[in-house]
């Protein structure tokens, strides 16, 4: 219980253990402390590779950016994954999963501008990335559970995945 | 008007496919037509082509698929009426009718050795056999199934099949004898034979110039370019096993290489094998993957794993190990045997030799693995006091239908074909799944207690016999898998015990061990003497051996279970090795002169190989003698024992690395490095050394 008291209260926080996180960390602090409202459940989706992503780096979207960002639809998700938006501004992507986090990991890929973020309302988890050419990003999702004892466990949630092989006319993002 | 018009069209198209020799590519029913000839009886020692082969169709302007391309141990006729089952156990060819009919008897084709894998493309049929090497080609016929053209003689252990789109050339990997080899299908002659590292298997040919071979043992590919010219340009392609998995910022060794499969473009090459030492929870083993290599660059697509990369906690509390890895179940499948590409859903099926299914993965994720899409369970009929499926044990290979609605499988343990009905992966198709139709092609040739023991040796869901992989997870086909295990003694949720784990990442952190090196041993025709077995000739019989080493394969203790029924499954596995596993061919020759001069060597008095490696009793004494020990390896603890039971030498040519901890490389090098410590060769020369090793490859 204590445990949910502290999740309720958490509010952008990224792990500074190292120089990875760090920079997770700075990349998450430049985006708002609030996650932006998502547009309306009836807002079409685009599917992700027909929308052209610019070739030149653009900085970390703010929050009004973000606000009218379009929702564009993952290559592949599984059932699982039905609560999960996905946004696309200039070559920024964020995914926004409605499923119950309480943690989050990249397990794989480049960690610059990468940020995570939980709701402390909603438990409603969050992902930041860029998206360019030549990426490879593997994010784990976790959830709250107990274990046979009652104790405490984080449980495997979702995954998201997404690479832009080089050569390749879009980027590929499935989440299971 | 109209009917007149596509009959004369029909007639015109009749007889320009019969003026470009394409009489022979229709399916079936063309016996006593074209090439048809006098067939070559099975068992026929005939090499090269026979007479009514001479003339091979000519060259037809379109490209087999990639798909169509690839063998496997069974394969769909592309009209799509028949299934060919190349059934190892039985020496045979099976020709399956489609649909499928379980009451239906298949017809048989004797071949004239174990075939590995099949491949059907337009009225060709081509199989491997593993001993004596060699490919043999038949051609459909109505009656008898298929009848032979020919065979080409090949290196011994021929296995892995795949012909170039063009149809010209097949490329077939020799196992035991590590070559590959191109065949002219045209004039059935051998082109070439390249060596490779060891155990290659899987062959994938990427376009008419260039393939890849997944190996048994190791994690790297072979790939090879220049197919048609007079012999290829061989290079090793890295591809890491299950990076996401590996301990931050190193990369994994790979087991059971068995197959490949490329996208429909060619531009990516699904791998699917054990990686070994993988981690994630209680994988002592590692965990089974899909390693995708992007092929334009020949670059794994799957990120590095490091350990420090960003994490956010709801509670705020650090990370731990384990949020560093995947968190959801290791695999979902165990010992891959065969992987194919659905073109129509972009997915993978991957054949699970150890948990008697099918896993649909999504082919667009950069690890596969991490995004499952169903499994289709194939085995049935459990035992309730020993679980292993009576019924599609130990699933090896998998052909889809032209529609790729329906998959159909061979399960080598049983010798089932099982047909499935495939999720067609869309939202407005819901699927419903069904149980599997299956016919049994043929029942076991060494009798019932080897048939239980042969499903246990591949089963790896009964939590007694195995903990989580099975027998044939280390020991494939009763070889082995060339990698040193850690023995570690360490505590887990059931208490301290002793097992084997792949790094020592896989033991927990604050147990500060590494584990003593072991080096997995080879089972096939090496178990036949009544003991001592174990690496200090500890236990006094094979079936002790095994009754004892159950324990170490596992995360932890043993569960609880019926003594009795221990004992059962281990005299079961006990037939089963001694009368079930088939030894790596063997080269009988007469020895040449230079290993003629070795084992002179070896049978001297002042070498002294020979008085601890019997010759007469599998060239070992099975007695422990104190040696003087081997430098301690990185990532291993000192070994506290000195006694060591001598080794038979048998088969030791094919299955380095060598010594219990694999410190020797090959055999080179261990008689290098011997000096006086085993026997006496320090005195040898350069010429007595490199004979003393060749007749080491003889035995």
């Amino acid at each position: 219980m204590n445990l949910m008291r502290r999740a309720r209260a958490t509010r952008l926080v990224a792990a500074a253990s190292s120089m990875a996180v760090l920079a997770a960390a700075l990349s998450a602090l430049a985006a708002p402390d609030a996650p932006p409202t998502p547009p309306a459940p009836a807002e079409e989706e685009r599917p992700l590779e027909a929308v052209p992503i610019p070739a030149a780096h653009a900085p970390n979207p703010k929050l009004p950016e973000w606000s009218a960002a379009p929702r564009v639809r993952p290559t592949r998700r599984s059932a699982a994954a039905a609560g999960c938006r996905v946004y696309l501004l200039h070559d920024w992507l964020k995914v926004r999963c409605t499923n119950e986090t309480f943690a989050l990991s990249l397990l794989g890929g480049d960690f610059q501008g990468v940020a995570f973020w939980i709701d402390p309302v909603t438990k409603e988890g969050e992902v930041l990335m860029p998206i360019r050419r030549g990426d490879r990003h593997v994010v784990q999702l976790w959830k709250s559970g107990k274990d046979a004892s009652g104790g405490f466990v984080l449980l495997p949630s979702l995954v998201i995945q997404e690479h832009w092989i080089d050569g390749a006319a879009a980027p590929v993002l499935t989440i299971f | 008007m109209r009917a007149r018009l596509t009959r004369t069209l029909a007639l015109v198209l009749a007889a320009a496919l019969v003026s470009a020799g394409l009489v022979a590519c229709s399916p079936r029913g063309r016996s006593g037509e074209g090439d048809a000839g006098a067939p070559v009886a099975s068992g026929s020692a005939s090499s090269g082509p026979v007479a009514s082969a001479a003339k091979p169709p000519a060259p037809r302007p379109e490209l087999l698929s990639l798909a169509a391309c690839q063998g496997s141990v069974l394969a769909r006729a592309p009209s799509g009426d028949t299934l060919y089952v190349a059934d190892e156990d039985h020496r045979a060819l099976r020709v399956v009718a489609l649909p499928l009919d379980p009451a239906a008897k298949a017809r048989v084709v004797a071949l004239p050795g174990a075939p590995a894998q099949v491949l059907a493309f337009d009225d060709r049929v081509l199989v491997t056999v593993r001993d004596p090497g060699m490919l043999v080609v038949l051609r459909v016929d109505a009656e008898a199934g298929a009848v032979e053209l020919g065979r080409v003689p090949l290196p011994a252990d021929a296995w892995g099949l795949a012909v170039t789109p063009d149809r010209r050339t097949a490329i077939v990997s020799s196992a035991w004898t590590h070559q590959v080899s191109a065949v002219d299908l045209a004039a059935l002659s051998r082109r070439w034979s390249v060596d490779v590292p060891r155990e290659p298997r899987g062959v994938v040919v990427r376009d008419g110039s260039s393939a890849y071979v997944t190996h048994l043992v190791g994690a790297a590919l072979t790939r090879l370019d220049d197919l048609a010219g007079a012999a290829p340009a061989v290079r090793r392609v890295d591809l890491p096993a299950s990076p996401l998995r590996a301990p931050s910022g190193r990369a994994l060794l790979a087991s059971l290489g068995y197959a490949a499969a490329l996208s429909d473009d060619g531009s990516r090459l699904f791998v699917a094998r054990h990686a070994l030492g993988a981690m994630g929870k209680e994988a002592w083993f590692g965990a089974a993957t899909v390693d995708v290599l992007l092929t334009a660059g020949d670059a794994p697509l799957a990120p590095k794993h490091f350990g420090r990369m960003p994490f956010l906690r709801a509670d705020k509390a650090t990370q731990t190990d384990e949020t560093k890895l995947p968190g959801g179940a290791l695999a979902p499948f165990t010992q891959p045997r065969a992987v194919v590409y659905r073109k129509s859903t972009r997915t993978l099926l991957v054949v699970g030799e150890g948990d008697d299914l099918v896993a649909e993965l999504d082919a667009l994720a950069v690890d596969p693995t991490l995004a499952p899409l169903r499994t289709y369970p194939v085995g049935s009929s459990y035992d309730p006091v020993l679980p292993v499926a009576a019924s599609c044990a130990a699933p090896a290979g998998l052909a889809l239908s032209e529609d790729e609605s329906t998959a159909w499988i061979f399960c080598r343990a049983t010798y089932d074909l099982a047909e499935i009905h495939l999720d067609p992966q869309r939202a407005d198709a819901p699927y419903e799944p069904r149980p599997p139709r299956v016919a049994r092609l043929a029942h076991d040739p060494e009798g019932a207690g080897a048939s239980v023991g042969r499903r246990l040796f591949y089963n790896a869901t009964d939590r007694v016999t195995s903990g989580g992989v099975a027998c044939a997870g280390c020991h494939p086909e009763g070889r082995d898998d060339g990698f040193v295990w850690h023995e570690a003694r360490f505590n887990s949720a059931e208490g301290t015990s002793v097992n084997f784990v792949g790094t020592p990442e896989n033991v927990p952190e604050e147990e500060h061990t590494r584990g003593f090196p072991r080096r997995t041993p080879m089972l096939a025709g090496r178990v036949a003497s009544a003991g001592p077995y174990g690496w200090h000739a500890e236990s006094p019989t094979l079936d002790d051996r095994l009754t004892h080493g159950l324990a170490l394969h596992r995360w932890g203790a043993m569960p609880r279970h019926e003594p009795a029924n221990l004992a059962a499954r281990a005299g079961h596995l006990v037939t089963f090795l001694r009368h079930g596993l088939v030894p790596p061919p063997r080269d009988e020759r007469p020895l040449t002169p230079e290993e003629t001069r070795g084992r002179d060597v070896f049978t001297s008095d002042v070498a002294r190989c020979a008085r601890c490696h019997v010759p007469g009793s599998e060239y070992t004494d099975r007695t422990p003698y104190p040696l003087q020990k081997l430098p301690r390896r990185d990532d291993f603890d000192d070994e506290p024992a000195k006694e060591f039971k001598t080794p038979s030498l048998l088969f030791v040519g094919g299955r380095a690395p060598y010594f219990h901890d694999g410190s020797a490389s090959s055999l080179e090098e261990l008689v290098e490095r011997n000096a006086d410590r085993m026997g006496k060769t320090s005195h040898l020369g350069k010429e007595e050394r490199a004979a003393l090793v060749a007749f080491l490859r003889t035995l």
